[in-house]
């Protein structure tokens, strides 16, 4: 009896797990104090998932259409497969770190269509490109898909021929750089040689043959040093090789390639995409200490790659867009003091929202009852999960419970079917 | 037999004594607390003690106190035999009458359902099935209950052989007819769901039914309002149960229930929780949780981890 029982109810009935265990100590001198009558209970109509699974086969978690260009509000709720290249150039950072096993788990890479991303592609169809740049704030809690919304964004531009410049976190620059050297291009600002080195090369990775084949060139003269000079007219391709070559100069040269950018956006050669993870970390306090005092710290303003990222989320150019997230995650914690908020006027704090206003807030909710059920079916069409409890209805119901039909939290519990 | 007979007149002598000591202790006690010696009864006894020697001992049973002695010293069995040295009960000689005559009336007993049983078959009668004794609703007593019963020290073979023969009178098909016999020596569950009082269906204007409930766990509190024809939407301090339980062992904590009454994505729930931890926030919605749903499922009851727990702080 309970062996067919027991799979069912084997995780999250703690009860019955209980109940077995008693009963089998019990049974000689308690009969029937221990146990449950199973059988009984489901003649009284409490349902035995095990004889009611979900009807295989019928669910339709997959649209055929991989081009992101196309995706329109039909196509909600369901996945559409990712090219390995396109995985390559646009989704090698960024994504939540799960996801990179799972895309290899499941021998193809797979994003959901989700609202968010078609309102937002809804509004980049629409927008007038002759009009300062649109900025939209992707904000949501933990877990409930910004970032993926923001690959799926990045695909959607880059398949239309944008040029991309992606920071997958923000807070990296002010946590995690290894090497910090005072400018000399201006006093009072910090360079990260290594990091702006790093934000160019992911920029020619990104858009590496599309920059090659725009062939843009550079406004202006640009003098590093006594020898090393940018001449106007230069391909920016050269000048982006120079930043990666003379890593001392990567900041100023960043700068220098953001300004062209959104000189040639502004005059129609090219589309821009600004992709900003978790951008509220641009307005926190740094991890690096001051040389005068243990107790201070820089602030990420003074950082000089924060500043030129700054410039790019200006509205001053006309020709693009910007995407960021606002991320609780990218907000320094105070001890026993957990964020109460995920709002976005919370996370980047007065300054930040001065600067960035206005923007158009985009909501990332958690699954919808079509959306989970969808991400479910594909878990099942994976073999991701593969408890036989886990394909019946009343397993499902569990999985959305326990998971609140977050995101994340579906996949953390899917895990363990 | 002289020997017991010395020793239960010595008994009976020592027991004289002590009772006549009691007597006079008594009108002393009365003359000293200027009351009549004549009328002074137990409970003024007790009042008397407990004034004259206060006692700041937390042990009730380690007070100082003055009982009749039939209540203070311990019973001896009477007489089983008479004048003649013959004993009263058939089975004397077997050492332990009182139980061997039980299994010699228990055999008895199934013996004749049985019997019963094969006439019914030759009448083509049916057991009936909705007097059947319900065997989760109770458990045979412990040894010591049937030790305290039957007045006798058993060993542990002569219990099991008292469950086993038990245990085939009760799972015979027609054993509702020897109820009265089998329900002395099995002990009723249902006490805990007879006492505890299932809250009242109260309806909200739109004529949705709705429970409340309230209750604790080690330090915390919950007040649970439980809505009927829901879609399992669960909101907690104004929260979902995400940002109320980050961890997933709470979440599994207050499904259990629901799981259990297969209430899960059927009811609303809407719950405050104070005070506390979260496992003990997570433990005190669980027990209210479940509750107010109790009065659909019956075998609630047998499960060990749904009895309330009551291990509440000595200051909550």
């Amino acid at each position: 009896m309970f062996s067919i029982v027991r799979p069912v109810l084997r995780r999250s009935a703690c009860a019955c797990r209980l109940i077995t265990s008693s009963s089998s100590n019990n049974s000689s001198t308690e009969q029937g104090s221990g146990t449950i009558n199973f059988n009984e209970l489901f003649q009284k109509g409490i349902e035995n998932p095990i004889r009611n699974p979900v009807k295989k086969g019928l669910a339709v978690c997959r649209t055929n259409q991989t081009d992101p260009s196309q995706h329109t509000i039909r196509h909600e709720g369901l996945y559409y497969r990712v090219a390995p290249e396109a995985i390559q150039r646009w989704m090698k950072e960024g994504l939540h770190p799960d996801i990179y096993p799972l895309f290899r788990a499941f021998n193809e890479s797979c994003l959901m269509v989700r609202r968010p991303a078609i309102e937002i592609m809804e509004c980049m169809r629409a927008a007038d490109y002759s009009l300062p740049a649109i900025r939209y704030m992707l904000y949501g809690r933990a877990g409930s898909g910004k970032s993926s919304t923001l690959a799926h964004l990045m695909h959607f531009c880059g398949s239309q021929d944008w040029v991309i410049t992606h920071v997958p976190w923000a807070p990296v620059l002010h946590r995690y750089s290894k090497e910090r050297v005072p400018s000399t291009f201006k006093e009072g600002r910090i360079d990260q040689p290594a990091d702006a080195a790093k934000w160019l090369s992911r920029l020619m990775t990104t858009n590496d043959p599309l920059l090659k084949t725009l062939n843009l060139k550079t406004h202006r003269k640009y003098i590093w040093s006594r020898r090393e000079v940018t001449e106007e007219g230069d391909a920016l391709t050269e000048l982006i090789d120079f930043g990666l070559q003379r890593v001392k100069y990567a900041p100023d040269v960043m700068g220098a390639v953001i300004r062209e950018l959104k000189l040639h956006a502004s005059s129609g050669n090219v589309k821009v995409l600004v992709a900003i993870d978790g951008v509220n970390g641009m307005w926190e306090q740094t991890r690096y200490i001051r040389e005068e005092s243990r107790h201070k710290f820089f602030h990420a303003q003074e950082l000089t790659i924060v500043q030129h990222l700054m410039e790019f989320l200006k509205n001053d150019w006309t020709g693009g867009a910007s995407v960021c997230t606002v991320d609780e995650g990218a907000t320094i914690k105070e001890m026993n003091d957990p964020l109460t908020s995920y709002m976005p006027r919370f996370l980047l704090g007065q300054k930040g929202f001065d600067f960035l206003d206005p923007f158009i807030p985009v909501h990332v909710p958690d699954y919808s009852d079509k959306e989970a059920n969808s991400c479910l079916d594909y878990y099942t069409d994976r073999k991701w999960i593969q408890h036989p409890a886990g394909l019946t209805e009343a397993g499902r119901t569990e999985m959305f419970f326990l998971s609140c039909k977050n995101p994340l939290e579906l996949y953390k519990v899917s895990r363990r079917w | 037999m002289r020997a017991y007979l010395e020793r239960a007149k010595a008994h009976d002598a020592f027991m004289q004594g002590e009772i006549s000591e009691y007597e006079i202790g008594k009108r002393h006690l009365a003359n000293i607390m200027g009351a009549d010696p004549d009328n002074f009864s137990q409970e003024d006894i007790d009042k008397a003690v407990e004034y004259l020697l206060p006692s700041g001992l937390f042990d009730k049973e380690a007070r100082p106190k003055m009982k009749h002695p039939h209540d203070v010293i311990p019973k001896r069995k009477a007489a089983e035999f008479d004048v003649d040295g013959r004993p009263f009960h058939t089975y004397f000689y077997t050492a332990k009458p009182q139980f061997f005559k039980l299994m010699h009336d228990a055999v008895f007993v199934l013996e004749s359902l049985k019997k019963e049983e094969d006439k019914m078959l030759r009448r083509g009668e049916e057991a009936n099935a909705d007097k059947k004794i319900i065997i989760g609703a109770s458990v045979w007593l412990t040894k010591p209950a049937v030790e305290e019963k039957l007045q006798e020290k058993l060993s542990d073979e002569e219990y099991d052989s008292f469950i086993r023969l038990f245990t085939r009178i009760i799972e015979h098909p027609i054993s509702y007819a020897e109820e009265t016999f089998i329900m002395q020596y099995r002990r009723v569950l249902s006490a805990e769901s007879m006492i505890s009082s299932i809250p009242e269906l109260i309806y909200d204007e739109a004529g949705r039914p709705y429970q409340e409930a309230e209750g604790a766990r080690k330090t915390s509190k919950a007040y649970v309002k439980i809505w009927s024809q829901g879609s399992g939407h669960v909101t907690v301090n104004g929260t979902d149960l995400l940002d109320c339980f980050p961890e997933i062992l709470d979440r599994e904590q207050v499904m259990s229930p629901l799981h259990f009454t297969n209430t899960l994505g059927r009811v609303d729930i809407e719950a405050r929780v104070e005070g506390g931890g979260h496992s003990s926030r997570a433990g005190a919605l669980r027990e209210e949780a479940l509750s107010p749903t109790s009065s659909e499922i019956p075998p609630l009851r047998v499960s060990p981890r749904i009895i309330k727990n009551n291990n509440v702080s000595f200051f909550g």
